[in-house]
């Protein structure tokens, strides 16, 4: 599909590919940092797709909007974060070999954890890696957390899949995260689940940023009503604002591109919910990460091993 | 064979029932009966959507208060607006012989509560829908402005779809609500998501209202009274 957005793609593609992404840092790699599209030495903004009620389509909207956001000239890395029910993997026909516990260990460096996509994403499975964090000496952990920061440095997005529901695992990603995107369908208890999870969040002391992403959805409206009907139940109940990013229609393709294993972004890329879910990565990367963490200019990474060993 | 086994006390004595009455207990909160102090006049208002037994409700508590525990009762009704909602109360009111008072606007709460003063509670009925639907919930709040409740129940009836729960909690969440009082718990075989809603929302359950026969009807919720629900529906209790 050729269209405005085609010729500044191509560009995109040509920056990125001049680009040298997740290499230890080198004179090569600094020189190219200075490239008209480099943004910066930029930290990356981590995005954190939680739920909860399980099986509302975390995993599919993470890699999706992943692609959507590579498509968009980001340099994204894809963070399999569901310590349960890790699939992204499966999702995207993708056989990763090691996972970021061999990171924790000291088994391999961080670049061979990763494992290639298309569009130029990386994708890494944490296993029960980061957990594992919290037991380290402060010197291991040092080691590792520097390891992350060369992720941090070096992408726009890192986006998160987490667990569904309300664990101590899955409120440590989102309280460490940017962002996180809440994910829901219009279904009765998912919704309600939807609620406890912002509710939960609510109450902590460190404020979390919350937006709702409605899912299979019949239409725009429907998605509106139910984006409309939590972000006020937030806001009187828990005194909350949330933002409604936006919703993804009921599509065949989904399940269809499950089944065949390839992000229906790429195989049906003309398909009502890749159409949606690119929709939401264009609001998203329009939107203003927070103007850093409250407090301090710590990391993902280490804002969440101390969320670990809390 | 399941109300058998309810019937014979199986939720208090067996050990899965009280297990399932712990949890339960430790989810979704109950406030107990309404608290009454003497010569004080304390005012309990009622809110919910057309149609969810308000009124019926109020008129089983008033008449509890009145004979079971000798206290003095009054009512209000702010629902001037659904045709024959006045006369519906003030066929009981005759019958409990209660004075009975009615207010057209907020303004004129405070001269009905004059005229209550010497009442321990004061049961305010009000609207589940005005002439402008989107003033609606403004009137009622200014009716609750002027009337300074000591308790509002958010009634729901057990027979609200599953998909407009939320959105019923939602519009009258932009009035302070203290309690939910459940009713027509005969007509539903799952109270799943009702409950699930009292346990979300950290809204303790006040009433469980099973019929229509004024005041038998009318129980104060508690973990008993829920656990027997929901291993009713568990059994798939026959109705
Ligand atoms: N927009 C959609 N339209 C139709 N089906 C969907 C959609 N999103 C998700 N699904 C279905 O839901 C299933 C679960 O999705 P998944 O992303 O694995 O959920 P989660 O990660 O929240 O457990 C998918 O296999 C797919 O069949
Ligand atoms: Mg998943």
């Amino acid at each position: 599909m050729e269209d405005q957005a085609e010729g500044l793609r191509a560009l995109a593609r040509e920056a990125r590919q001049g680009k040298f992404p997740f290499e230890v840092a080198g004179p090569a790699a600094e020189a190219k940092k200075a490239s008209v599209f480099q943004a910066p030495a930029a930290r990356a903004r981590v995005v954190t797709v939680t739920s909860g009620k399980g099986g509302v389509g975390k995993s599919n909207l993470s890699i999706n909007l992943s692609l959507a956001l590579c498509r968009l000239g980001k340099q994204v890395i894809l963070f399999d974060a569901d310590l349960g029910l890790a699939n992204v993997d499966v999702l995207m026909g993708l056989s990763p070999r090691y996972n970021l516990q061999h990171v924790v260990y000291g088994m391999k460096p961080i670049h061979e954890v990763m494992v290639d996509g298309p569009e130029g994403l990386k994708v890494i499975a944490s296993g029960s890696g980061i957990s594992q964090l919290a037991n380290l000496n402060s010197g291991q952990r040092e080691r590792i957390l520097s390891q992350f920061s060369l992720l941090e440095d070096r992408a726009d997005y890192i986006v998160v899949d987490t667990g569904a529901g309300i664990s101590r695992n899955v409120l440590a990603f989102v309280l460490a995260a940017d962002e996180s995107l809440v994910v829901t369908t219009p279904e009765p208890t998912a919704r309600l689940d939807a609620y406890g999870m912002v509710k939960v969040v609510s109450q902590e002391k460190i404020q979390a940023r919350l937006s709702l992403v409605v899912n299979q959805v019949r239409d725009e409206r429907e998605g509106d009503e139910n984006g409309e009907l939590i972000r006020t139940l937030a806001q009187r109940f828990l005194n909350m604002s949330l933002d409604y990013l936006g919703c993804v229609r009921r599509d065949g393709h989904v399940s269809q591109a499950v089944r065949e294993q390839t992000p229906f972004l790429l195989s049906y890329p003309n398909s009502p919910a890749a159409r949606d879910v690119s929709l939401l990565a264009g609001r998203l990367s329009a939107t203003q990460s927070l103007e850093g963490r409250p407090g301090d200019g710590s990391r993902f990474f280490s804002r969440l091993a101390a969320f670990f060993s809390r | 064979m399941n109300d058998e086994i309810l019937d014979r006390g199986y939720p208090r004595s067996g050990s899965m029932g009280q297990l399932l009455q712990r949890s339960l207990a430790s989810m979704v909160k109950v406030s107990g009966p309404i608290e009454a102090i003497p010569g004080k006049t304390r005012v309990i208002a009622l809110i919910g959507p057309t149609g969810v037994g308000k009124t019926t409700s109020l008129v089983k508590m008033a008449s509890q208060y009145t004979y079971d525990h000798g206290l003095k009762v009054g009512l209000i009704t702010a629902d001037t607006y659904r045709i024959g909602a006045v006369e519906q109360l003030k066929i009981f009111r005759d019958i409990i012989d209660l004075p009975l008072e009615v207010a057209n606007q907020p303004d004129e709460i405070p001269d009905a509560l004059a005229k209550l003063s010497d009442r321990d509670l004061v049961f305010l009925d009000t609207a589940g829908r005005s002439p402008q639907n989107r003033r609606q919930i403004q009137d009622l709040r200014a009716f609750l402005e002027a009337s300074k409740p000591a308790e509002t129940h958010l009634v729901i009836s057990a027979t609200t779809k599953n998909s407009d729960l939320l959105p019923i909690v939602a519009k009258f969440g932009l009035v302070p609500i203290n309690r939910f009082l459940f009713t027509k718990l005969d007509e539903t075989k799952s109270y799943g998501l009702f409950l699930n809603l009292a346990a979300h929302f950290s809204i303790p359950v006040s009433y469980l209202s099973t019929g229509q026969k004024v005041p038998d009807d009318l129980e104060s919720a508690s973990p008993e009274k829920i656990a027997e629900l929901v291993l009713g529906e568990a059994h798939g209790r026959p109705s």
